[in-house]
């Protein structure tokens, strides 16, 4: 370091120069933050899956019909991901990735599903109860049924 | 073995700079931000440091390996977010002020952690110890040079093997600013032979 020079002219000095790579990184990121952050939670989901289900990278690559290298820029958390896309890792991990009108339906069927399953010994004792009832009586009132069976 | 500098990058000219390693296309800072906000490159280091997330501490902050990947990415954005800030600032005039950034760690070594409170997954407004840290070694006052940086899963930096890496990295660097007489302000006298 020349004596005239201070600590941080020499800094300035054999400085390359100006590091713009993480600027122009971080201001494209703050531009595009929105759709950025769905495609992060995107890659994040399918990790999560994919540890779940114990399935290597390669594998899903297989299961999704496209190179382990694709994978990789899909799970950067940076990929701009169509919705063919998405379908394909849904339709290789037997998850719901985005949810849409549709699915949200038939999520909602999986819910009374639930509900029906978790009533079944319900079910099954009226209906024991019913194989063994000499009388029936029906009221039916406000689009409530009851049976009382005797 | 230890990496070798190939020279130093401005960050914010006059008081932020990065080192960049022989082999490594970017420096430091960059292809830190770079690692750490991708998920799949965190839930690689998460898998290869997953006993490290079983200790007491995390158990008791109730933060899984899943967690921590989407925690990690969150703050890596959200940190180079907040050096955005501080660049853009400086558009309008502003001077920042990185005495205040970076926290003293020991003698010349200081690291910075991201502290302003930012809303992260699964934390539900709670707070929730920051992992990345970025070191670097004070050359003057509000000048800094960064020498690397790491996902912090430790209490302690000799915890844990990668973590040593970072210390022989500030080591390499104040070796060699002490070579360049711009450490140690009492050597000045023999600076002589340095352009």
């Amino acid at each position: 370091m020349n004596k005239n020079m201070s600590k941080v002219d020499f800094l300035n000095k054999i400085s390359a120069g100006q590091d713009t790579e993480w600027l122009k990184e971080a201001m494209w990121r703050r531009e595009n933050a929105a759709w950025l952050k769905k495609s992060m939670d995107i890659a994040n989901d399918v990790l999560d899956e994919l540890h779940r289900q114990k399935m290597s990278k390669s594998d899903f690559a297989r299961a999704m019909g496209v190179s382990p290298q694709r994978v990789t820029t899909l799970l950067s958390g940076k990929e701009k991901m169509n919705l063919e896309t998405i379908s394909k890792m849904e339709e290789a991990l037997h998850v719901t990735l985005v949810r849409t009108g549709s699915n949200v339906e038939d999520s909602a069927s999986e819910k009374h599903r639930h509900v029906a399953s978790f009533m079944l010994p319900l079910v099954h004792y009226a209906t024991e109860s019913l194989k063994s009832a000499d009388n029936i009586f029906v009221n039916s009132k406000r689009g409530k049924v009851e049976l009382n069976c005797i | 073995m230890s990496l070798k500098i190939k020279g130093i990058k401005t960050i914010f000219k006059d008081h932020l700079y990065s080192v960049q390693y022989e082999g490594y296309s970017e420096s430091e800072f960059t292809r830190l931000f770079k690692l750490w906000k991708n998920p799949e490159n965190v839930d690689l280091f998460i898998d290869t440091y997953k006993d490290l997330m079983k200790s007491p501490f995390w158990v008791e902050q109730g933060i899984s390996a899943s967690d921590a990947r989407r925690l990690i990415t969150q703050e890596a954005v959200a940190t180079e977010s907040h050096f955005l800030d501080l660049y853009l600032n400086t558009m309008n005039g502003d001077v920042p002020d990185f005495n205040q950034e970076f926290v003293f760690l020991d003698k010349q070594v200081f690291e910075f952690r991201l502290r302003s409170k930012h809303k992260m997954y699964g934390t539900h407004g709670k707070d929730h110890p920051s992992f990345l840290r970025i070191y670097a070694i004070k050359v003057e006052n509000n000048c800094f040079l960064i020498t690397g940086g790491a996902i912090k899963l430790t209490h302690r930096m000799d915890e844990a093997a990668y973590l040593q890496e970072e210390v022989r990295k500030l080591n390499t660097v104040h070796d060699w600013l002490e070579q360049e007489y711009i450490l140690d302000g009492e050597d000045l006298n023999n600076y002589e032979s340095y352009e």
